[in-house]
């Protein structure tokens, strides 16, 4: 114990001070709601634990379970047909399958209610094909309904599982699904007995993203009449004022999405799934041409249909016959600006602290402080963006307190809400979800760069803090440009958090979309939905980029093969 | 850095607290929607040259401004409901309004004895049905009749209109009876609660059901085409029932407001108080928003006029809203959203 | 022996193919008998590779026949996935799958559900390479020696009747491969199978094969045993490639080339401009007879043989020679020399 401490003790400086600020940031919502949910009477909670958070949780883990099944089913499968077969179109069926990560699963599920209303576009045209009258008639399921939930999730998060696969597939699989071939595996036996068991790491990585998006969620889940957990959560907040409830459920929250942590790590196994030697070649698929080639390209080609581009299509011609009746609305400039000011102050922040950080860190390697304060502090992206905000409210509403009793105390008059419902919540808030994105991106560039840099420039006479300005800042340059990109859409594109902490008045264009669809007023959303989309797309641009790794390169310097 | 930025923001906003009033203008907290509560504001400003500072506040309107404490600007505390504004007396963030003129236009029961709040207009939560299954009239309670079986589309039952009504039911028929009336309306359900109003408008015409419950204020709306064209269809496409109690009257809720304690412009807020139900400013609830005027006399726009005469039931606002937190726990209890 | 009217185990008729617009294999003709060690030798870029890869079915020439034993698997519209080749093939990075234990990766070829007797020809195998012990281990445990021994086996493990290695020894090191060419020989003769391996170093091609195809830029240079090849290179690219040489301009006249170094018979090559090509233990030093003299001006112990550096009068530079380690010879000395008649090929230059 005293060896801890006294490790700890020669470690600190500034890095760990930063390191340990913003861990006790991110952690205090957690505390936060701790404290306030023991403190609520028994009486709400007996009411809660009976009436409403079995059957909340119930659905929340059939939507988790649809979901989870769908988004590898989809994902994988798709990563194996563009990864393991030619066929006309498959360049940019490759790309086109990344699409749907442009739309937030709030502003899908919008989009497909408004569709697929039985007089809607789709279902109108349908009925006057199948030459029905009424919609009482002839009518599709309603996709407000947990199946339908399902569907629309599963569409909006699979690529995550599908990016995941795939890389693995590209990296992994030339020679390996070659070796398979001359062993005398045909396609299903080489998908099944090599392709399937090598991406089980990649495939449960990718699945645990789409459910914590899942959880995460509070607007889709609303428009599809689900009851989810943080439905549940943002209602008794919102509907009731009832904060000590609207905390307990938020555990009670936390305790799912640890659980699903926890079933992740034994998915992903522990086996050393490392490549063997070099990739050699690039990976010579499959080739398919003709019918069956433009079978497989349709087929491939349907969730990025269903998931970008018939919803995208809609979205636009809603916004222009928006447009076209009541014009530009005045506040969508200042929405765009709002949203623009509030995701750069987050990116610029978040970044910054990422960079510190992890530079801390590599500057002691083997210090558990430096390693604790890092772990800490990406700890939220776990917690879903309701939990966080309700949990800051407190923070932030205690806070103001002290703030307020201090300052009357010493004689000036009582100060109001400093940082309940400010841009400093919001920022915070943003930066504590999505920190982890900033520290794995520096910390994947971080890697690349061998420790030997650092001690050279040590010999050489430069201080720690002069080698992370001095040789880690200029040569991370694509690493942070990738992290602010990534960062910046997320904050963009974030809802549940963003309703609850947002200055009075500070609309963004994620909350303008859910004040309109809760309203039932679609149509006046549909300009906001599209152009977080168009923002949307910016990271995929960047995504494709960094799709098609090294082995195409490689055979491209050395020639044909000898 | 973080700490920096909390230096300066309490020092930025430690000075702006202090600022004095400069011109003559009055601070509104309101839950109602900016759009609809915009051009009472233009009005006022027009008659008085008094600005109006509207701050839209979607929710925790009462912690915040308790939060606020004597610090807070807010004069004028609107809700879209009177039982949000009976907790907002109950948290001690208002203070009592004498005011003749509120009192000789508003009646008794649209407003607190004690004068620490006012109605200032009603929507009537009327039934909204498929022409070809409209009946001529309905009452609350038969909702729950096994003959609508699979076909009432209806909101959330935790949104605060339908709080209301099922509160209204607990004044009306007690605790028990209203437990069993909410489970068969339950039963009858054809979708489970969600979405809006105007959704019910939509579903009932894609035949997803017969009938279901909505504001009457968002049938103005739809059919006036404020909203656009495809809402009108949605408008005129469904028929229009005024619902009654058995052996009462169609349940109405009210917008409503109160004097903040602290307001710093408290004549300020009283005029605006007074000008809202004034014959002017009921005007414009009646014809801009669509909403019943509380002033005995005042006349309705032709739209709602159109739907029939309305019978405000007997329960007093305040009855209704002692009742809220029980309809509340029913709607868990029934599992009414599920 | 196998009777000479047996269809060759594998066949090339004048296949070509392209890679990248550019010509990788220019019409190769080549027949593989039923048991034979054929090593496709050659330099970086000479189609070796592709023409295994092609064997293989993984990809598909642009013209020519491809056949296994009797049957066509390559030619016009006809194609055979390798899958249903019956053709073996060993990895340059040998391509074990790493979620498979060695047992489980040799069993792969034995189908998804191998039968009673899988198990035998498994452990059969794994003994005879050597890893008995290490059936329950992970590729990622094993060193380069028994992955490559792994990858064998389990080439092996559906005994196909032609078995195709891609560099097998290029990823080990100098001792190891030493060892692994006798053990790879003694294993393919002891199944029967017809083998090709491509290499780019003379010394694995000729301690494996029985014969050896020499390839350059897509084409088949010579075809012969290893002492064929070497007795009797066919061009000076044949010559250079198994040993290093000493080249001495000079000029053929009448069938014959004069040289500082002696007179040489150039049987076949033209009047003109030639190279006179000495392998470097062709030089006999301090003969009986002695055709020339010398000067020692360096030397050098290398262990099994000595390198001597020796200036000849008519020789603007130096040449090396490699003699017997045993030798004393000093810098300075004068010697004489004799060359060894079968070690010097003239070409033309």
């Amino acid at each position: 114990m005293r060896r801890l401490l006294g490790s700890a003790i020669a470690a600190f400086d500034g890095f760990a001070l930063a390191g340990l600020a913003v861990a006790a940031v991110a952690l205090a919502p957690i505390v936060a709601l701790a404290l306030i949910a023991a403190h609520g009477g028994g009486e709400v909670w007996r009411h809660l634990f009976t009436s409403v958070v079995p059957a909340a949780t119930l659905e929340t883990g059939l939507l988790a379970l649809g979901v989870g099944g769908f988004v590898v089913a989809v994902g994988t499968a798709s990563a194996w047909l563009v990864a393991a077969h030619d066929f006309p179109g498959r360049r940019l069926l490759e790309v086109a399958l990344l699409l749907p990560l442009a739309f937030p699963v709030y502003v899908l599920a919008y989009s497909w209610l408004d569709l697929l209303h039985p007089i809607g576009p789709l279902q109108t045209a349908l009925r006057s094909l199948l030459g029905y009258a009424r919609p009482a008639d002839f009518r599709l399921p309603d996709p407000r309904s947990l199946p339908g939930a399902v569907l629309i999730f599963g569409l909006a998060l699979y690529p995550y599982v599908y990016v995941a696969v795939r890389t693995v597939f590209l990296a992994q699989m030339t020679t390996l699904t070659e070796a398979a071939r001359m062993l005398g595996a045909n396609g299903a036996s080489v998908f099944f007995r090599v392709a399937l068991p090598l991406a089980r790491p990649a495939i449960a990585a990718g699945a645990a993203l789409a459910i914590m998006e899942t959880l995460n969620d509070v607007g889709a889940a609303e428009f599809l009449s689900i009851n989810t957990l943080t439905a549940a959560v943002y209602s008794t907040w919102v509907n009731r004022g009832d904060l000590p409830g609207a905390a307990q459920i938020a555990l009670a929250m936390l305790a799912f999405v640890l659980s699903l942590l926890v079933v992740e790590k034994w998915a992903r196994g522990d086996r050393s799934y490392a490549v063997i030697g070099r990739a050699s070649r690039p990976l010579a698929p499959r080739r398919i041409d003709g019918l069956a080639g433009l079978g497989l390209f349709a087929l491939g080609a349907l969730p990025a249909l269903l998931g970008f581009v018939v919803p995208a299509a809609h979205l636009v011609r809603q916004a222009s016959t928006r447009l076209a009746f009541a014009g530009m609305p005045q506040e969508i400039l200042v929405e765009i600006g709002n949203t623009l000011v509030a995701a750069a102050l987050a990116t610029v922040v978040a970044v910054g602290l990422g960079l510190v950080l992890v530079g801390g860190r590599r500057l002691h390697p083997g210090s558990r402080l430096h390693r604790g304060a890092l772990r800490v502090a990406t700890l939220g992206y776990a917690v879903p963006g309701t939990v966080l905000a309700i949990g800051l409210l407190v923070v932030f509403g205690g806070l103001d307190g002290v703030i307020r009793e201090a300052v009357v105390a010493l004689g000036g008059r009582p100060t109001g809400l400093l940082f309940s419902a400010s841009l400093t919540a919001l920022v915070v808030a943003y930066v504590v979800r999505f920190f982890r994105l900033s520290a794995s991106k520096i910390e994947t560039g971080l890697e690349r760069l061998s420790p030997s840099l650092d001690q050279s420039a040590r010999t050489l006479g430069r201080t720690p803090f002069g080698v992370l300005r001095e040789i880690h800042l200029p040569l991370l340059r694509p690493a942070l440009a990738g992290a602010a990109l990534l960062l910046f859409v997320d904050c963009m594109k974030e809802l549940p958090a963003t309703l609850l902490l947002r200055p009075l008045g500070f609309e963004t264009l994620a909350t303008h979309l859910y004040g309109e669809a809760a309203r039932g007023t679609y149509e006046n959303g549909a300009l906001a939905a599209l152009l977080i989309v168009a923002f949307g797309l910016l990271p995929i641009v960047v995504l494709t980029r960094l799709g098609r790794p090294a082995p195409s390169r490689e055979a491209t310097a050395e020639g044909a093969p000898a | 850095m973080t700490r920096s930025r909390i230096l300066l923001s309490t020092l930025v906003f430690a000075g702006l607290a202090g600022a004095p009033a400069v011109a003559e203008e009055v601070n509104v907290y309101t839950t109602r929607e900016p759009g609809l509560f915009a051009p009472l504001a233009a009005a006022f400003t027009a008659e008085t040259g008094i600005k109006v500072n509207t701050v839209f506040v979607k929710d925790g309107l009462a912690e915040r401004v308790a939060a606020e404490g004597a610090a807070s600007p807010a004069d004028l505390l609107m809700t879209v409901d009177v039982g949000n504004l009976v907790d907002l007396v109950d948290k001690g963030v208002t203070r009592p309004l004498k005011s003749k003129a509120v009192e000789a236009a508003v009646p008794a029961n649209l407003r607190a004895a004690d004068g620490s709040w006012t109605a200032l207009s009603l929507r009537a939560r009327l039934v909204w049905a498929d022409k070809a299954a409209a009946p001529a009239a309905i009452t609350y309670e038969d909702l729950a009749d096994p003959k609508w079986k699979g076909k009432i589309c209806i909101r959330s039952g935790q949104h605060p209109y339908n709080t209301a009504l099922i509160a209204a039911m607990i004044a009306h028929d007690g605790e028990a009876k209203a437990k069993a009336w909410l489970a068969g309306v339950k039963a009858n359900l054809a979708k489970k609660p969600g979405g809006g109003d105007r959704d019910v408008a939509r579903d009932i015409l894609g035949g997803l059901c017969e009938i279901g419950v909505g504001n009457s204020y968002y049938v103005g709306l739809m059919r006036s085409g404020a909203g656009g064209p495809e809402q009108k269809t949605w408008g005129d496409g469904v028929a229009v029932v005024l619902p009654t109690f058995v052996g009462g009257g169609t349940h109405v809720n009210a917008t409503g407001a109160a004097i903040a304690k602290n307001a710093p412009n408290e004549a300020a807020a009283r005029r605006l108080i007074e000008y809202l139900v004034s014959p002017a400013g009921q005007k414009v609830y009646a014809e801009q928003n669509f909403e019943y005027p509380i002033t005995a006399g005042a006349a309705v726009t032709e739209t709602i006029a159109a739907l029939g005469p309305l019978k405000v039931d007997g329960v007093p606002l305040a009855e209704i809203a002692r009742h809220r937190k029980a309809a509340s726990l029913l709607v868990d209890e029934v599992g009414f959203d599920r | 022996m196998t009777p000479p009217l047996a269809p060759p185990a594998l066949a090339f008729a004048d296949v070509r193919h392209d890679y990248r617009g550019k010509t990788a294999l220019d019409g190769i003709s080549l027949a593989v008998r039923p048991g034979e060690i054929v090593a496709l030798l050659g330099p970086s870029g000479c189609g070796k590779t592709t023409l295994l890869r092609i064997a293989a079915g993984l990809e598909r020439p642009r013209a020519g026949r491809v056949s296994v034993a009797d049957r066509v698997v390559a030619e016009g519209d006809v194609f055979v996935p390798p899958e249903k080749r019956g053709v073996g093939l060993m990895f340059q990075d040998y391509a074990l799958f790493p979620h498979l234990d060695v047992a489980a990766n040799v069993a792969f070829g034995l189908g998804r559900r191998p039968g009673p007797l899988a198990g035998a020809i498994v452990a059969d195998l794994i003994g005879r390479v050597g890893l008995a012990d290490r059936a329950r281990a992970y590729p990622h445990m094993l060193s380069g020696g028994e992955q490559q021994r792994v990858a064998l086996a389990r080439a092996m493990a559906p005994r196909p009747s032609v078995l195709l290695m891609d560099e097998p020894f290029s990823n080990l090191d100098q001792r190891l491969r030493r060892g692994m060419r006798a053990e790879l020989a003694a294993l393919l003769k002891l199944t029967g199978a017809a083998a090709v391996l491509v290499t780019h170093d003379p010394d694995d091609a000729m301690a494996v094969a029985d014969r050896i195809a020499l390839m350059r830029t897509g084409r088949l240079v010579q075809v012969g045993t290893p002492e064929e090849i070497f007795r009797a290179p066919v061009d000076l690219f044949a010559a250079r490639f198994f040993t290093d040489l000493e080249e001495i301009p000079a000029t053929v006249t009448a069938g014959r080339a004069e040289t500082p170094l002696g007179a040489f018979a150039a049987r076949g090559v033209r009047d003109g401009p030639a190279l006179v090509c000495i392998r470097r233990d062709a030089f006999d030093l301090d003969p009986d007879v002695a055709e020339c003299a010398a000067r020692v001006v360096a030397t050098r112990f290398l262990g099994e043989h000595r390198s001597v550096r020796l200036a000849v009068d008519g020789l603007d530079r130096s040449i090396e020679a490699i003699v017997d380690a045993r030798r004393e010879i000093a810098t300075g000395d004068r010697v004489g020399l004799s060359l060894d008649r079968s070690e010097v090929f003239v070409f033309p230059a």
